[in-house]
């Protein structure tokens, strides 16, 4: 009896500290994110474009800030927006460098964030695969540079006022899709 | 029938606007850096001259009978036939008209049997080259590069916009042979081949559908001749033919005017983070 006992307090402390255990892992997420200082981070705000590069710059400068980085980028790029100017494109290249230089992005991060905004170059194409292999993929590619199309709009038309540029762009984005579909058609023929 | 006709009209209408932008392609054929690919050699010039010259044997086959047609049609509308029963005038010009509807759909089916094997072989051939020459030589990145060089100094695409008038189909074959002959060495050419690729493979299934509606009209007819009737299947029929020999009004859209060369583009800035 006495042995009894002692095993159902043995397993009822036991299951409890389980219990516990696993009520503290539930629970860590939120307890580190309460942690982190998110809140301090804002976003920049106005219709300065220079005044919210400045901002984004002051802020990034904390490392607790640095994990939003693409949100402070599509900040910019929304106020930037609101006063198109061939000078933005060189203000974002200018940002870019400074956020490389600072660690806070990678080299191959940098050449991704302003090509896809800036250049008619679209980042979404493969550089592996040979075409007749990548065109398995041909939707999503397709789909991706579609996404990738809307940034360059925002980047190249709306944020640096670059008809010329945008309309080059689109140009290209059509005769790229006309040689991909050809040629996924003609690969798909010979098999 | 009309709707084939219609779905057939805009690789037409594309095409015609793909010749637009060649010319451009070509005068910016100076590019450098990309790689070198061979996309038309001289059996692929040949089925494209080939399917030129079939097309217009099947519109010099077509004209005359459509002609008749369409004056008998004429003649059957000014002596306000339709309708009218027991008339043995109106009867028999019903007649008449069927039986050159019966010639015409006979002649194309003859042409559009010479006319299959040549634009098979003119898309084999160049789906060939195009899954060789890009398809496995190259990354879509290296595609990318190999067309950005050539899309800058298109030709401003004014003319996209509003109506105008889709060109003959032996024209557009005509194009496309001139266009391939004058610089078959360029790898500029990359839309030009998928663009008559593409095509080729449309025209296939339009004729091959041609065919089955021919078939169907035959029996149809038939009936017509027997009870004197004129059809507005029959109407659609001929008005679809004509569309594809002579071409046809298509509104293609807006597609925006293209804004003009600014000399001060070359000294843009360009950035040390584009690729």
């Amino acid at each position: 009896m006495k042995n009894l006992t002692l095993k159902i307090l043995t397993t009822a402390v036991l299951g409890l500290t389980l219990t516990g255990c696993n009520t503290l892992q539930k629970q860590e997420p939120s307890v580190v994110q309460y942690a982190q200082p998110v809140a301090m981070c804002s976003m920049p705000s106005g219709k300065r474009v220079d005044a919210a590069f400045a901002h984004a710059k002051s802020e990034l400068s904390s490392s607790a800030c640095q994990t939003q980085y693409h949100n402070y980028f599509t900040s910019l790029i929304d106020i930037a927006k609101g006063d198109p100017s061939a000078e933005n494109k060189q203000r974002f290249s200018q940002f870019v460098t400074w956020s490389y230089e600072s660690g806070i992005i990678s080299k191959r991060q940098g050449r991704d964030y302003y090509t896809q905004y800036f250049s008619p170059t679209f980042t979404s194409l493969s550089d592996t695969l040979n075409v007749c292999s990548a065109s398995r993929s041909k939707q999503t590619m397709i789909q991706d540079m579609q996404s990738e199309l809307k940034m360059k709009k925002q980047g190249i038309l709306e944020v640096a006022g670059d008809r010329d540029g945008y309309f080059k762009t689109l140009k290209q984005h059509s005769d790229i899709v006309l040689v991909l579909e050809a040629t996924a058609m003609a690969c798909t023929a010979s098999l | 029938m009309k709707n084939q006709i219609k779905k057939w009209g805009a690789p037409l209408a594309q095409s015609s606007c793909t010749i637009l932008l060649l010319f451009g392609i070509f005068s910016s054929a100076t590019a450098a850096n990309s790689p070198t690919i061979k996309l038309f050699p001289e059996t692929t010039i040949e089925n494209i001259k080939q399917a030129s010259q079939s097309a217009k044997a099947m519109e010099n086959s077509l004209t005359s009978v459509i002609g008749e047609m369409d004056q008998q049609f004429k003649l059957f509308k000014e002596s306000k036939c339709d309708g009218s029963v027991g008339d043995p005038g109106c009867e028999q010009i019903q007649r008449q008209l069927g039986e050159k509807y019966m010639e015409m759909l006979t002649q194309m089916e003859t042409e559009l049997d010479v006319m299959q094997p040549i634009v098979n072989n003119m898309k084999t051939s160049i789906g060939g080259r195009i899954r060789n020459e890009i398809g496995r030589k190259m990354t879509p990145r290296d595609m990318q590069k190999m067309i950005s060089g050539k899309t800058s100094n298109t030709p401003k695409l004014k003319s996209f916009s509003g109506k105008r008038r889709v060109g003959r189909m032996s024209a557009m074959f005509k194009k496309y042979h001139q266009l391939v002959s004058r610089g078959s060495q360029a790898d500029s050419l990359a839309q030009v081949a998928s663009e008559i690729y593409i095509d080729s493979a449309e025209v296939l299934e339009f004729i091959s559908l041609t065919r089955q509606e021919i078939a169907r009209a035959k029996i149809s007819n038939n009936v017509v001749l027997s009870v004197g009737r004129i059809t507005p299947q029959m109407i659609d029929t001929v008005n679809g033919v004509k569309s594809i020999i002579f071409g046809e009004d298509e509104f293609i859209g807006d597609v925006g005017e293209a804004p003009a060369e600014d000399p001060a583009d070359s000294t843009a800035f360009v950035s040390e983070w584009e690729q």
